[in-house]
């Protein structure tokens, strides 16, 4: 039962990363490789919240929302829209993109290296776990998690079927060019996207920060799962990274917990193998991942 | 409107390259080498950052105090030789040591006290062998690195601590170990000593569990672990005869928020090792506080005989952080006083005669922090005593010692 707590917080966190990977990615063609760094931009801002201000974790939501946001704008208006005019390749989006986390590193040690010094808090491998709650007698961060991604789900179909913004927003996707014949800002969904992907990856790393060692270089350890559950999602439906991130979240506990009880224990340090697996056999056996079978369900309905 | 959007990426991009070489400058500042031949340039391999920081940062401070001490020294001796120290962070990183030994190489700096662990040593040992530097480690244990080479280490390898372990466990009535230990070679090397040591005692240690020193969530390792403990109470040991053994750094503050949630694993026993001996990371954790307590946990480490220079050590460094340090912060401090009078000795700051000198020098220096020094032939120190440490309401407490000469043990209250 712990074992299936803990593996319900990390799939729905990974969910949580996914949506933002994959929305970026269904929009504007790059596979964003600087994702994951800006949820660890959201787990400093919840250390800053917690430590610094006294306050609980989860109050950092909002800043973590707005700052990662803000990053993930800034990387694609001042950076791959600017490419993107100048080259129709894909290669150098994607090493803008590698850029980008590498610098997003360096801005973070820097912001820990400043917490530790300026205000002597633990600012690398640190764990705010201690400041969660209980919500009927259950780790907020289990409730709050599921909650997020439910509301996201909700959200997500409520704003892009209901709203005028969704219309044209999907319609932003399906063909660009027709789109702005039709007098849609097309780079003003982009840039909402990018913000709402950035501001995913700060609430996830908010979350993260209650349940992960925080450390700036988390994201790199992060991306691999991330992506996998991207992939195994179909990696252009929104809906399908969800289902992706909770396969690969559940899979890397769950399946490593299963293998070492029935193999053996030396297994447990070879986890990280476990994403590189699913992102192997998905693109080999499905490369459309769920989504086709989503997609097919949906057909039915 | 949108002609105005490049300048403000400009500026932003401008205020971002300032911060950064901000900071670079002052790196850059703090690292100004004397090159005058009466400069004795000591380099620091320690960790400020990553899963060995809190033990880095006594060893730092420690470093720095024996610097100051050595000029008053120096002083005294009315000699024109003057100590200065760099120091660099590994992040307890062996990727990142071999970076900074390659830094400190190019400053021309080849007189090095470091680096914190056995990881960052075995993947440092060769460049420092091939470049003719001296390492003095504080706190490296793992048996692997046991070989005659350039690297000195002022404590035991760790067959010495696998053996205290296993005395401990047989004294206190153990019958069962499930380790639980980092995957590298200091976690490696201790995890064999204590088993070799344990099962020639007549006990009994199961495989366990190995674990990455990248993880960063333990659902999995704490679930398996409660399955071990369960086995074997299933097999008919009481949970007084079972005891978990925990080989790890600062990460084992996370292990303990995940096994708390387990009632098998709060039942027994819990041992750890000098990696997490009064690491000040648990103690600032109210979950891993609350369960150390409960399962009384008990790490040892190496000890240092009181004498006035560690409580020289121990009044400089309690004004600066408020707590005891790590008895690597003496082997830290001896670590420059070495160095500084084997130079006095060979009036030569040259590694390879400093290597040399440096057992004929620790022979005769009296006055050190962890007591007579005499190395062993792979040039670690040859025997010392061990402390026992426990975790109580007021943080970490000395619960006992070991002495070596007598194999037996001492225990105190609270």
């Amino acid at each position: 039962m712990i074992i299936l707590v803990d593996a319900a917080i990390y799939a729905t966190i990974l969910s949580i990363l996914c949506v933002g990977l994959t929305l970026t990615y269904k929009i504007t063609n790059v596979p964003n490789f600087a994702h994951t760094s800006f949820a660890i931009l959201g787990m400093y801002m919840a250390l800053i919240v917690t430590k610094i201000f006294d306050a609980n974790p989860y109050l950092a939501i909002p800043m973590a929302f707005v700052v990662s946001g803000a990053t993930s704008l800034f990387l694609y208006y001042f950076v791959l829209r600017i490419l993107q005019k100048r080259t129709k390749s894909f290669l150098p989006l994607i090493v803008a993109t590698l850029s980008f986390d590498i610098f997003m590193i360096g801005i973070l040690n820097i912001l820990a290296d400043t917490i530790t010094s300026e205000f002597q808090v633990i600012s690398r491998d640190f764990t705010l776990r201690s400041h969660d709650i209980l919500i009927f007698d259950m780790p907020a961060i289990l409730i709050l998690s599921l909650a997020a991604t439910a509301c996201l789900v909700l959200g997500l179909y409520y704003m892009l079927y209901k709203t005028k913004f969704g219309i044209k927003m999907r319609c932003s996707i399906e063909n660009t060019s027709l789109a702005q014949i039709y007098c849609i800002n097309t780079q003003r969904v982009f840039c909402v996207s990018w913000f709402l992907s950035g501001g995913l990856g700060g609430t996830a790393g908010v979350f993260l920060a209650v349940w992960f060692q925080g450390d700036p270089g988390l994201s790199v350890l992060l991306l691999p799962s991330v992506f996998a559950g991207s992939i195994v999602g179909g990696f252009t439906s929104i809906y399908g990274s969800i289902v992706g991130g909770l396969v690969i979240g559940f899979s890397e506990i769950l399946v490593t917990d299963l293998l070492a009880r029935n193999f053996g224990y030396w297994i447990v340090s070879y986890r990280p193998i476990i994403p590189f697996l699913f992102i192997i056999t998905t693109l080999l056996l499905w490369p459309r991942g769920l989504s086709e079978i989503i997609k097919k369900v949906q057909e039915r309905i | 409107m949108n002609k105005f959007y490049p300048i403000i990426a400009g500026i932003i991009i401008v205020i971002i390259a300032s911060s950064l070489a901000f900071y670079s400058q002052q790196d850059a500042s703090e690292m100004s080498v004397d090159t005058s031949p009466n400069a004795i340039t000591i380099g620091a391999l320690l960790p400020a950052t990553g899963d060995l920081a809190s033990h880095g940062s006594d060893s730092n401070l420690a470093v720095q105090l024996a610097v100051e001490d050595f000029n008053k020294h120096l002083i005294a001796l009315d000699s024109d030789y003057s100590m200065e120290l760099i120091v660099e962070d590994t992040q307890t990183d062996p990727v990142v040591a071999l970076e900074k030994i390659q830094s400190l190489n190019s400053k021309g700096i080849s007189l090095i006290v470091g680096t914190q662990t056995s990881a960052e040593l075995n993947n440092i040992k060769s460049y420092a062998d091939s470049n003719g530097m001296l390492l003095i480690s504080p706190s490296s244990t793992s048996p692997k690195l046991a070989i005659d080479d350039n690297i000195y280490r002022l404590i035991p390898d760790d067959t010495k601590q696998g053996k205290v372990l296993a005395e401990l466990f047989v004294y206190d009535g153990i019958k069962v170990i499930v380790p639980i230990y980092r995957g590298d070679v200091w976690g490696d090397g201790l995890y064999e000593s204590t088993l070799d040591s344990f099962v020639s005692l007549g006990g009994t240690v199961d495989p366990g569990i190995r674990y990455s020193p990248e993880v960063t969530v333990f659902s999995s390792e704490a679930s398996l672990l409660d399955g071990i403990v369960s086995n074997y109470v299933q097999d008919g040991y009481t949970n007084d005869e079972i005891a978990v053994l925990v080989i790890g750094f600062s990460e084992v503050v996370h292990l303990f928020n995940f096994v708390g949630s387990y009632d098998n694993l709060r039942n027994v026993s819990w041992y750890g090792s000098d990696g997490s001996s009064n690491d000040d990371a648990i103690t600032s954790d109210k979950i891993a506080t609350a369960f150390a307590t409960d399962v009384g946990l008990v790490t040892t480490q190496f000890s240092a005989p009181d004498s006035p220079t560690v409580q020289h050590i121990n009044q400089a460094l309690i004004e600066q952080t408020g707590s005891i340090p790590n008895a690597y912060a003496y082997s830290a401090y001896d670590a420059v006083w070495l160095i500084g009078n084997a130079v006095l000795e060979t009036g030569s700051t040259d590694s390879a005669v400093i290597i040399s000198a440096l057992p004929d020098v620790a022979a005769t220096y009296d006055d050190g922090a962890i007591g007579k020094i005499t190395f062993n032939d792979a040039g670690d120190l040859a025997i010392s005593n061990y402390a026992l440490w426990s975790i109580g309401e007021d943080g970490w407490y000395l619960h006992g010692y070991y002495h070596v000469s007598e194999n037996a043990f001492d225990f105190y209250d609270e």
